[in-house]
């Protein structure tokens, strides 16, 4: 598909009972969309190539009813396992990160009471240099609780299912990484045998690589610090079940906070 | 055997990089699940290339690519004799 295909509209995301004006467009499979929806709650959902608007993201939540605004903003840090990094390039499956994005949103205001006033996250796509923000998440609510928490749950299920891909480079000549975060619930593949049901070779660079699916180890070692994380102890969740992918970042997450204490 | 289907994969990130190329046609049976489909693919990637990918049709993940058959994808989506099917490596978004 290239850039130039327009999806004009993606489908609606499945929400809350109620939800009402969602409107969205996407600047084909990797491009730049929104989606915006005015009930039950505001959300307004952005991937974009330009530099995030703080204050755009926060007139978006500020509500006369809302007493609380919540905000988190994650920018590029310049150094990771002590490589210096000069910045970070980001990539999505737009149609798809929108619609997460919104089920993950509606997902924060059920888990709210249903008091969240609106919700405002934005993801940067393409080179965002050190100190420059790649992704904003705020959210407003009549009380700060409420708030505070959708913002902590919404950037965790971002960095764990939504489809945007980050790659480090470094300043020190080394070769840029593709990363993977340790939220991921890293599903696997499973062996699959070659049938004839299938066929035709998809690639002009095809070579033989028997046993290359469902190899239980990261595809990169360079990839990141999520495959080396607790794979020990836990089973490897085969061809992706979400509900088993998400019961896998519970446990991560659960382990994670452990060593973290 | 009845007429093959174009299956598009869309590929992302560092599957995008390897390949040099942001999607790649396939043809494939009707009857074939994204599993074998997939399995058939295997052979032909780089080594490693599907380790940890996650499998998205119609913009959802795919929680039964064993179960899901070609055929099925073509009824729901209600298309022509094409499918699309999204290759998602670890995620890596924040």
């Amino acid at each position: 598909m290239s850039s130039t295909d327009r999806t004009s509209a993606v489908a609606a995301p499945r929400l809350g009972a109620g939800a009402a004006v969602l409107s969205s467009e996407c600047d084909g499979a990797r491009g730049p969309g929104w989606l915006t929806q005015t009930a039950p709650f505001a959300l307004h959902i952005v991937i974009t190539a330009a530099p995030l608007d703080l204050g755009a993201a926060y007139d978006a939540v500020v509500h006369p009813s809302a007493g609380a605004v919540a905000t988190f903003v994650g920018t590029t840090r310049d150094s990771h396992g002590g490589r210096p990094v000069s910045r970070l390039e980001y990539e999505a499956y737009s149609p798809m990160a929108l619609r997460q994005l919104a089920a993950i949103a509606g997902e924060a205001w059920e888990a709210s009471g249903r008091a969240l006033t609106a919700v405002f996250i934005a993801h940067r796509i393409g080179h965002v240099p050190v100190a420059e923000a790649s992704v904003v998440v705020y959210a407003s609510s009549p009380h700060r609780g409420e708030a505070l928490a959708a913002v902590g749950a919404m950037i965790d299920s971002l960095k764990a299912r939504v489809p945007v891909f980050k790659r480090e480079w470094y300043s020190d000549g080394s070769e840029p990484a593709w990363k993977a975060n340790a939220e991921c619930g890293g599903c696997r593949i499973a062996h699959a045998p070659a049938s004839g049901a299938a066929a035709a070779p998809p690639s002009p660079r095809a070579e033989a690589a028997p046993g290359a699916v469902g190899a239980h180890r990261p595809a990169d070692p360079a990839a990141g610090h999520a495959a080396d994380l607790p794979a020990a102890g836990l089973p490897a969740v085969d061809l992706l079940g979400l509900p088993a992918a998400r019961a896998r970042i519970a446990q991560l997450e659960a382990q994670l906070a452990r060593l973290q204490r | 055997m009845s007429a093959q289907v174009s299956v598009a994969l869309l590929l992302f990130g560092r599957l995008r990089d390897s390949l040099g190329r942001d999607t790649v046609e396939v043809l494939a049976a009707p009857s074939a699940t994204l599993q074998e489909l997939l399995g058939a693919c295997a052979a032909r990637f780089p080594a490693g290339f599907l380790d940890g990918c996650l499998l998205a049709v119609g913009e959802e993940f795919c929680d039964a690519p064993a179960e899901a058959t070609v055929s099925t994808l073509l009824d729901a989506t209600g298309t022509r004799q094409a499918v699309e099917v999204a290759l998602i490596p670890p995620v890596s978004g924040g």
